[in-house]
Parts: structure tokens; C-alpha cells; sequence
């Protein structure tokens, strides 16, 4: 594939919508996704194979595998992108594991498969989900659902050299030690890789270099205690990694066109105002 | 006079109740669920009474006393689901600190997505076989995800601490004999005289003599199923002084002697009291 794929950010733990002729560029996420083709026709290419789906079928996507849905006539389908920490009951499925094969026929599914497909459509971005942290009855479904696709197909280990594994074990590894040490040579460490290796993979499937991911997941982080509690920016800076409250300035400029306590008395000044 | 039922080992437990089926007072640490697909019945969940007709649902939390009472006349089917605290990690928070004002809900209240994962869920009961317990918990999440946003909680006073309940009624039960004393049990797990005339209200819903009662004479119906000893030695093995406190406390609860239900049950394997 020529097209340099695009890493997609996303902090929900469930996004559920109804699409007509989906069309996106090259792209891979830390959430799984379910399709399911209700109209028409549609071409979904993951991880250099293309697969052609009809009415009725279900495509399932690993975390972080490179994915790209393609209408070439008209498709209307059912998308729900997910954690694999929401699913609890397949969480080690879902980050340990692909399968042997990803789509489902229509006469494969169960009916109570079926079911849940159709009451995730109708609740769309349901109200349970603004209310609670939570989002119990889309949970639910998706138990149901991959209950039965599981049962259909056989589970295969990752291939510890396949970049999506990679990709993932990159992030598991950030998302838990961002306060700590995370230079390139740390992380390539406790992966068991060259840091030019690691480097270059990150690279060319995110389109960002490692530390630019890092930095950036720490401001995602410094973000909501900037404005949530009253700590002061050194205290942040540490609390977030950074080894200095120059560098956390520094970055948080960049990547914000603000400084912090600018950003800080902004958002305070919008509550007081709500 | 209560009785504590213990109706499975396992962590989920789902079958169909049909006409006639009664349940005497009791009270368990799992939860239950029941939803009438044909029928009525007749819920008293904590000293209140309730008409449960077709498509209405109930749910009883840990501890709570009830007792459910199949009518007779029409043709009666409820979907029982009783099941462990953790069997639905989510709602662990939910069941052990806050308890529900309402327990009955009406056809009315319940979304549509509830009654549609409630026919699933009496599929499965139906043909038990063909589910896994994963999705059983995948529809029951559907259903008490609902359930649990209809009404705001009350927080309890004490919260509901597993672990530290089931050592406690283990104690109790393995030293029933030595006759032991509530100093005995302060001690041995370090808390205070208030604690079992107060908290324990708290949490077990009835005070502490009539829950201990309640755990003897659960063991003594136990020992008169599996063994042919003399009454005597069960009502001594329970902890009873003599065999007259022992009849006479049995007899209250059960509605028969000991010997009489020990006939019955050879007679009858499904009998229950």
C-alpha cells in the first residue's frame, strides 16, 4: 500500500453511529470496530487484504490493525468502534489475538446476534452513555455479539513481529508509565527491540514519531488537572513526566497556541459563565 | 421466621418457576430477579406486599428478606435469575453501597430493550444448553444497566463488604456445636457488641439471634437430608440444648417436626417446607 495511513485519537470508550457510503483514508486506532452492512455494498481493505462485503455481513477489527472502508455504490452501515477494556470478558481476546478470518456471513450469525446488531442501531449514541461513565447497554450487546463471533472462528496469537502488535504493546507501555521514564530506548526495551526499529515502525504506520505521541498523550493527561484541580503548573509538569515545567510550558505552547495558566483561566472563566 | 436458602453454588443460577411453586421466607446473599411472562404472583420483599402480573419484573438485593407465592388458578411462569455480586463486575459498586427504593417495576417503566433481552434471557433458560454464561451476563448487563437509572439509589448505611460477610457466617456455622457466645465471635473478629445489635440490622436486615436461629436450622435440614442420625444429635450438632428447643424452633418455621420432614423428604426428593 502507497497511502501513509493516519493514527486516529480517540478518548471515548464507545462511539457508535449509522453511516451511508463511508469512505475514509488508510487509518488504525486503539479501539476495535464492528461494521455491519445494512444496504448495499461496501470494500473494506485491513492489513493488505480486501475483503468484499454484501448486505448482512459483519467485519470485525482487531486494535490497531490499518483498516479502510470503500463504497463503490451506495452502503448504508451500523459502526461501533470500542476499548477492549470496555468488553471485559474479552479483553485478552481482543489484545492478544486476531482471527483466523474477520467476516461473517449473514447465515453465520446467530438471531440473538442479530438482535443486538439491531438494538445498537436504534440506540445509536444511546443516553446511558452521557449519564454514566459506563456505557452498560451497549456493553451488553457487544458481549452478546462477540460472544457468538468468537465461538465461530479460531483465535490466533499475534505475530509478535506484526506492527499492529507493536503498535499496541507501544501504547499499553506509554498509557501506563507516562509519568516515568519514556525515552525511545526505554520503551524499545521493554519491548524487546532496537530503538531504530521500534522508531521506524511507530513512524510509518502512525505518521508520528514516538516522543511526538508521548508528548502528546501527556498533555491529553495535564489537560483536564489544569483545569479540574488547583495544583500548581510545576506539580502538573511532574505529575504528567515531563522533566521540567519549562519543557510542559514549552510543549503545551505548541500544541495549543496557549499557555497553561492561559488555558487554565479560560476554561474557568467558560464554567463561571455556564 | 426466616429461613436462609442457599439455591445454588454456582454464580448464576436461571430457571423457570411454574404454577404452585412457593418459597417460603428467606433471605440469600445473591440477587434475584424475577420477571412474569404468564400469570400472577405474589412478592413480599421486606415487609412489603406486591401483585407481580405478566410483564412486570422484580428485584430483590442481598439480604433482603421475601418471600414469592405462585398463584394456583391461572397458568403461572416467572424467569427466575438468581446470581453472585460478582457475576456482574459492573454493578458490584451499585448492589454493595446503595439499595433501590422501588423493587417492583411496571410493564410501563421497562424499555423496550429490556423486554426484548428478557425474551433472551427466558430463551436460555429454556434451553439451557445452547448459552454461555458470557452472553447470559451480556443481556443481564442490558437489563440492570436500565433497571439501575430509573430511580435515584439510597446509599446504604454500611456497605455490603463480601469477603468479610462470608467469613463471619463460615465462622458461625463451623463452630454452631461449641454452643459459642457473641463474646466469642467479637473477639475472633475484632469488633464491638454494637456492631451485632446495630450494624448487623444494617446489613442482614434482621437482628443477629433470629439470622444465628435461621443458620441452625439451615444446617439441621441439611443433616436430616444426608443423614440418618438420631434427632437428638442433629438438634446437639446444631447447637441447640435439648431436643424440646430444637422441635419446638423447627416446628415454628417449617410448619412440621423434624422427623415428619425427614419422611416427607424420603417420600418426595423435591419437597420443600
Amino acid at each position: 500500500m502507497k497511502e501513509k495511513p493516519a493514527y486516529h485519537f480517540q478518548k471515548a470508550p464507545y462511539l457508535g453511529f449509522v453511516a451511508e457510503n463511508n469512505n475514509c483514508h488508510l487509518h488504525l486506532h486503539r479501539q476495535a470496530e464492528l461494521s455491519y452492512i445494512a444496504r448495499g455494498e461496501h470494500m473494506f481493505y485491513i492489513d493488505q487484504e480486501c475483503y468484499h462485503l454484501k448486505k448482512g455481513d459483519l467485519i470485525l477489527v482487531f486494535p490497531n490493525q490499518l483498516h479502510k472502508p470503500e463504497t463503490k455504490n451506495y452502503c448504508k452501515e451500523i459502526t461501533c468502534v470500542f476499548d477492549a477494556a470496555l468488553i471485559s470478558d474479552f479483553t485478552y481476546q481482543l489484545t492478544e489475538f486476531h482471527l483466523d478470518q474477520c467476516t461473517f456471513r449473514r447465515e453465520e450469525l446467530a438471531p440473538s446476534t442479530l438482535e443486538a446488531i439491531g438494538e445498537l442501531a436504534r440506540t445509536g449514541i444511546s443516553k446511558s452513555y452521557k449519564q454514566h461513565a459506563i456505557p452498560f447497554l451497549e456493553k451488553g450487546y457487544l458481549t452478546v455479539i462477540l460472544e457468538d463471533l468468537f465461538q465461530k472462528r479460531k483465535l490466533i496469537p499475534f505475530d509478535p513481529v506484526s506492527p499492529s502488535y507493536i503498535i499496541s504493546r507501544f501504547f499499553n507501555f506509554i498509557e501506563t508509565h507516562l509519568d516515568g521514564d519514556l525515552s525511545i530506548a526505554a520503551i524499545a526495551g521493554s519491548l524487546h527491540m532496537s530503538p531504530s526499529r521500534l522508531s521506524a515502525c511507530i513512524t510509518e504506520y502512525t505518521g508520528k514519531t514516538p516522543h511526538a505521541l508521548v508528548i502528546s498523550r501527556r498533555l491529553d493527561r495535564a489537560r483536564p488537572l489544569l483545569y479540574k484541580t488547583d495544583l500548581s503548573i510545576s506539580e502538573i509538569a511532574r505529575m504528567t513526566g515531563f522533566s521540567s515545567e519549562r519543557s510542559f510550558y514549552r510543549n503545551f505552547k505548541e500544541m495549543y497556541q496557549k499557555s497553561p495558566i492561559e488555558f487554565r483561566n479560560k476554561k474557568r472563566a467558560q464554567r463561571r459563565n455556564l | 421466621m426466616i429461613r436462609i436458602l442457599k439455591h445454588t453454588d454456582q454464580n448464576l443460577h436461571m430457571f423457570l418457576l411454574q404454577s404452585g411453586g412457593t418459597y417460603s421466607m428467606h433471605q440469600h446473599g445473591q440477587i434475584e430477579l424475577s420477571y412474569v411472562l404468564s400469570g400472577q404472583i405474589t412478592y413480599e420483599i421486606n415487609r412489603s406486599v406486591h401483585t407481580q402480573k405478566k410483564g412486570e419484573l422484580a428485584l430483590v438485593f442481598p439480604f433482603q428478606p421475601h418471600r414469592l407465592t405462585c398463584s394456583v388458578e391461572k397458568d403461572t411462569c416467572v424467569l427466575l435469575l438468581l446470581f453472585d455480586v460478582d457475576f456482574v463486575p459492573d454493578f458490584e459498586k451499585y448492589f454493595c453501597e446503595y439499595t433501590m427504593p422501588v423493587y417492583t417495576f411496571h410493564k410501563k417503566e421497562l424499555e423496550h430493550s429490556t423486554k426484548k433481552a428478557l425474551s433472551r434471557l427466558t430463551e436460555c433458560a429454556k434451553t439451557p444448553d445452547c448459552f454461555s454464561a458470557v452472553s447470559i451476563r451480556g443481556w443481564l448487563t442490558v437489563v440492570l444497566g436500565d433497571l439501575f437509572f430509573k430511580h435515584d439509589l439510597e446509599k446504604r448505611k454500611v456497605n455490603l463488604n463480601y469477603p468479610f460477610i462470608r467469613s463471619i457466617t463460615d465462622y458461625m456455622t463451623q463452630h454452631m456445636q461449641n454452643g459459642f457466645s457473641q463474646e466469642n465471635l467479637c473477639s475472633a473478629f475484632g469488633i464491638s457488641p454494637f456492631f451485632l445489635t446495630h450494624t448487623w440490622k444494617q446489613i442482614f436486615y434482621v437482628n443477629y439471634n433470629t439470622f444465628l436461629l435461621a443458620l441452625r436450622l439451615n444446617y439441621a435440614d441439611e443433616l436430616l437430608q444426608t443423614t440418618d442420625w438420631r434427632i437428638l444429635d442433629i438438634a446437639l450438632e446444631c447447637g441447640f440444648k435439648n431436643v424440646q428447643s430444637f422441635s419446638r424452633n423447627y416446628k415454628k418455621a417449617a410448619g412440621l417436626t423434624p422427623c415428619q420432614f425427614r419422611l416427607l423428604k424420603k417420600q418426595d426428593p423435591d419437597y420443600l417446607p
